[in-house]
């Protein structure tokens, strides 16, 4: 039996740098494929510094390459940005219950992200977009702080031309090479114009941002019970038993991520839980 | 472990070292209770005469006495700031290391070493603790390897209190003063001088196959009446927390109580409470690098709920005040345990009132909310 604390070391295959502070490293599973859920995340590990939880940002479909969008704030996630093509990263995973993509199947979908909250919902708008027919009306909500902010830039463009997917970007600051929308992400919600009664949101971005977008959804008429959001705490272990993660009686790294907003909704009330 | 209870039979007092040596010839190293600095702890021993004879204890919230007194008695004490955890989930642990050969590196698990094991002098919240922990570290998704291993490894030798104290309170979270279950043997210590001997009961096939070479003498009438008597003097003297019987409610709507900030005003969030606690499992994991930084050992050790980087998120902590500690490890304990694992975290040892250095009582504040929730409850009505 494989010790649940091990980390495999993967190869650095492709590094890419994103924005100022965020960049996409591709690694090679060493047995050639790595099987994840859109929502599911990995403890990714720099040798002799430590270990993070970061989410999975590939295609599913894509199983030869492990894809990893970070944003370094601080001692781990910078390690991770110092990293180049060929080096070496310990991968734990993939962990926790991700997006209701199966629920999702057949109705409309809203899919909201702010800033890096992008990183984790990527598989999960990726899997919509591939497979278009399986559902209803698709939104896709995008807020970031500055244009420069904005990741995956040509595949965001890619999205917006498509005519079977409504796709709005907004930052909360623009400058003169902007175009677009230009204030929080909340105001884009009122534009959505899916099915309520068959509607399931997914939400990603600060506590926040997650907070204030369920009140627009909720005045859409989309319950609790289809809005999907990611929490996050800190981990340590990622299976249940460093006690980090804790959120009331749940352990986000293997109850969540991700949780309906009526599973959280009494606990977003608690501060400081 | 834990098939049918048997009786073994009566060992009388001096023929106590008879126990530990077939203990020994079975294979075990034993630990158990020893005097140091004026406190009871876990340790290894061999002789009956390391056992901290004729010592008592003295425990309130926020202090702890024990000193040896003129009995010749074994076991008139309880639990003291060591629980079992200490060996089945060390403090301090390797999970792993590696060597960097060129770029590349491979982890690789340490074995462990743990031998096997008697643990000699188990109170019976001490087996609820073993137990709270299997159910978090091997019944909740996986399996911890070295806890499964060492768990596999320990022969467990109970035993009644006969001296409970102010801070025990095992009979309102399901248990008593006497094992009735969990353990390979157990004994009630009876009498003193002429008359001191244990009735020693067996709970597995080894804990059977051992008494039987010690020939011991049959269990009369006499020896059960009094180890009858001994159980309800104990449980006369157990302290009640009707509270408890419905904490897993009071804490789930006073999440939001002022109570509190009021105990924050009384907490130092030094996390004793949680560092003597026999079912507390959190901890942290981080790394030592050589100066070279091409060989790591990451290690785990415990944590607590009370430190500040237990709740880090790049920008701050989560639970920044006290306050909010506080209440993570109450709720955590009596509450949202029952969510996780099905049963509370709290097993009634009373370790954590009595280390408190700020004499704070888990059972005082908890009945504290119960008052604070009738006050929510009237004021809304
Ligand atoms: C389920 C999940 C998915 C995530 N997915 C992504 C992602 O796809 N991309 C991305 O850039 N970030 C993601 N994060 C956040 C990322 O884990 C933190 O930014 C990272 O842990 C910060 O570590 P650090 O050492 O660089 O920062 P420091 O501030 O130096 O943090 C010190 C330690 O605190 C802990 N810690 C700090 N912040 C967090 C945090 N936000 N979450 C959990 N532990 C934390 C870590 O153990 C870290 O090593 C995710 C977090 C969670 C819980
Ligand atoms: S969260 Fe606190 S109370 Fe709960 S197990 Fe961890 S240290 Fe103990
Ligand atoms: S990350 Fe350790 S318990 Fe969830």
């Amino acid at each position: 039996m494989p010790l649940p604390m091990l980390p495999v070391p993967m190869r650095i295959r492709r590094r890419v740098k994103e924005t100022a502070d965020t960049f996409t490293i591709e690694l090679e599973p060493p047995d050639g494929t790595f099987a994840f859920e859109p929502g599911q995340f990995n403890m990714l590990y720099v040798f002799g510094v430590g270990e993070v939880p970061i989410s999975i940002s590939g295609d599913v479909s894509r199983r030869d390459v492990l894809v990893h969008t970070i944003r370094d704030v601080g001692t781990v996630t910078h390690a991770l940005g110092r990293l180049k093509k060929g080096d070496w990263v310990g991968v734990r995973g993939p962990y926790g219950r991700g997006w209701p993509m199966k629920i999702a199947k057949g109705r409309d979908v809203i899919l909201a992200a702010g800033g890096i909250g992008l990183a984790p919902l990527r598989p999960a708008i990726r899997e919509v977009l591939d497979n278009r027919d399986d559902y209803g009306r698709v939104v896709v909500f995008y807020g970031a702080r500055t244009p420069g902010d904005l990741l995956y830039p040509k595949e965001v463009v890619k999205w917006r031309a498509r005519l079977d997917a409504k796709v709005s970007v907004t930052v909360d600051r623009a400058d003169r090479t902007w175009h677009g929308n230009v204030g929080v992400i909340t105001q884009l919600v009122s534009a959505a114009r899916t099915d309520a009664s068959r509607t399931v949101a997914m939400v990603c971005g600060p506590e926040i941002m997650m907070h204030y977008m369920r009140i627009h959804l909720a005045k859409l008429g989309i319950a609790d019970e289809a809005i999907y959001v990611s929490m996050e705490r800190n981990m340590k272990c990622a299976i249940g038993r460093c006690g980090h993660c804790q959120y009331g009686g749940d352990f986000i790294c293997k109850d969540g991520p991700v949780f309906t907003f009526a599973e959280v909704e009494s606990r977003f009330r608690i501060r400081s839980l | 472990m834990s098939k049918s209870i048997t009786l073994s039979g009566v060992l009388p007092a001096a023929g106590f070292q008879r126990l530990l040596d077939a203990v020994r010839d079975a294979g075990f190293r034993t630990i158990g209770p020893r005097a140091r600095n004026g406190a009871i702890v876990l340790d290894e021993l061999s002789d009956v005469a390391e056992l901290p004879v004729g010592w008592n204890d003295e425990q309130v919230a926020g202090s702890y006495r024990a000193a040896k007194g003129s009995g010749d008695r074994l076991f008139d004490y309880v639990v003291g700031p060591t629980s079992w955890k200490r060996f089945l989930y060390p403090p301090r642990r390797e999970l792993w290391h590696a060597q960097k050969e060129g770029q590349a590196w491979v982890p690789e698990a340490p074995a462990d070493d743990f031998e096997p094991t008697a643990f000699l002098g188990v109170r019976n919240c001490d087996i609820a603790a073993i137990r709270t922990l299997d159910r978090v570290l091997l019944d909740s998704g996986y399996r911890e390897p070295v806890y499964d291993s060492r768990r596999s490894k320990i022969f467990i030798i109970a035993v009644s209190c006969a001296a409970p104290v102010s801070t025990c309170f095992c009979t309102s979270m399901g248990g008593g003063p006497t094992p009735t279950d969990g353990f390979d043997l157990s004994l009630v210590e009876l009498g003193s001088g002429n008359d001191h001997r244990f009735i020693i009961s067996s709970g597995s096939e080894r804990g059977a196959e051992i008494v039987s070479a010690l020939n011991l003498d049959e269990v009369v009438e006499r020896d059960l009446d009094a180890a009858a008597t001994q159980d309800r003097t104990s449980v006369e003297k157990i302290n009640q927390v009707p509270a408890m019987a419905n904490a897993r409610s009071t804490i789930a709507a006073t999440m939001r109580s002022d109570h509190w900030d009021e105990v924050a005003d009384r907490c130092l969030s030094c996390a004793n409470c949680t560092l003597v606690c026999p079912t507390c499992f959190c901890v942290d994991i981080e790394d030592t690098t050589d100066l070279s930084g091409t060989s790591v050992s990451r290690h785990q050790q415990w944590d607590s709920c009370f430190t500040m980087s237990h709740s880090y998120l790049h920008g701050g902590s989560i639970r920044k005040t006290t306050a909010a500690r506080y209440r993570q490890w109450l709720s955590h304990k009596l509450g949202t345990w029952h969510d996780q694992f099905g049963s509370s975290g709290c097993v009634g040892c009373g370790r954590c009132v009595t280390w408190c250095p700020a004499a704070i009582d888990i059972r005082v504040e908890l009945e504290a909310l119960e008052e604070s929730l009738k006050e929510m409850t009237t004021e809304e009505a």
